[in-house]
């Protein structure tokens, strides 16, 4: 026979219907993470693709540069811990100060979990 | 006198520094895979080149957190010898063992050729065996050894004397043609070029060799 667990016993000694207890799941936020090279430093990489715009066909580009975009979701109890997460991860892997920027598009109403 | 050679996914030099150092010079060496942790027994430590965990992300983003990274940083910081060539620089400066960065080449182009270089040594341990402002040859071989710093930075690189290696005629782009930079204790060196391949003269050169040689008495 099988047993069906309906009740447990609290810390204060009462007990706890089971059948009444929800788990809140955990918040997942969606972000996505613009790294651009810092307008001082060289993209070579950029001026190729500006050579070939010109040879498209598609002249009068003055300015082409690329940059990444690494788009994350995360669980964490709040925006704000998700914030503070994505703002670390943003400046200690996705990006090279020393040579990039990194800019956080994070909306905290874009919680999926609620 | 032992010497650790990293080993990450992607190394593709390890063997030819085991070769330079066990070959060329009879120094023992211990590869060290990058979920190792025990650096006992070991006087110094080379990072080689190679494309470490496939170099995603940016040059050395990933490799920096690999445990056995976590080891070599606080070697460095006791005053341990560290070498890094080539990815191995570029894994040092994402680490911040040394300053600025190594991205992309000025004109695009994977650069595969012996350049010309100047060598200032300073106080860096691993160029005591060569005179200053010595002129050398040694290979080069990478995509991504243009080295960037901010400018003022720089000054205070030039200024305390750790830009110990430079081109004598700049193949990637790199400001003030640097091609190799020491830390200000002089004990983590950081070059793009590849010493280990200028070690047995079969290779054709071995100005190379001195700088493994500085780890012998």
């Amino acid at each position: 026979m099988d047993t069906v667990i309906t009740a447990v016993r609290t810390v204060n000694g009462g007990w706890q219907d089971l059948t009444t207890v929800w788990l809140d799941p955990v918040p997942l936020f969606r972000a996505r993470v613009q790294v651009s090279l810092r307008p001082s430093v060289l993209d070579p990489a950029g001026e190729a693709t500006r050579a070939a715009a010109a040879r498209l066909g598609v002249g009068g580009i003055s300015r082409l540069r690329i940059g990444k975009a690494i788009e994350v979701e995360l669980e964490a109890a709040d925006a704000e811990t998700a914030r503070a997460q994505l703002e670390l991860l943003s400046d200690r892997l996705l990006a090279n100060p020393v040579i990039e920027n990194w800019q956080l598009e994070f909306t905290p109403d874009n919680s999926a979990g609620a | 006198m032992t010497l650790g050679i990293v080993v990450f996914p992607g190394s593709n030099c390890d063997r030819d520094v085991q070769w330079a150092a066990e070959g060329c010079l009879g120094i023992q060496t211990r590869f060290l895979w990058h979920e190792e942790r025990d650096l006992g027994g070991l006087q110094a430590v080379v990072i080689p080149g190679g494309f470490s965990y496939g170099d995603y992300l940016r040059c050395g983003a990933i490799a920096r957190f690999s445990p056995v990274l976590q080891e070599v940083a606080s070697f460095a910081q006791r005053g341990g010898p560290v070498l890094g060539i080539c990815n191995g620089f570029q894994v040092l400066t994402e680490m911040g063992l040394l300053p600025g960065v190594l991205t992309r080449n000025a004109h695009l182009h994977f650069i595969c050729e012996t350049v010309d270089l100047e060598v200032s040594p300073g106080s860096c341990q691993w160029l005591r065996r060569y005179g200053s402002g010595e002129r050398i040859y040694l290979p080069i071989a990478h995509g991504e050894g243009r080295y960037q710093v901010e400018p003022e930075q720089l000054q205070e690189l030039e200024d305390s004397g750790q830009v110990v290696l430079r081109y004598q005629h700049n193949p990637n782009g790199s400001l003030g043609a640097v091609a190799g930079l020491t830390n200000a204790q002089g004990n983590v060196l950081g070059l793009m070029p590849h010493p280990e391949r200028a070690c047995d003269p079969l290779t054709g050169g071995s100005d190379g060799r001195r700088l493994l040689a500085a780890l012998l008495s």
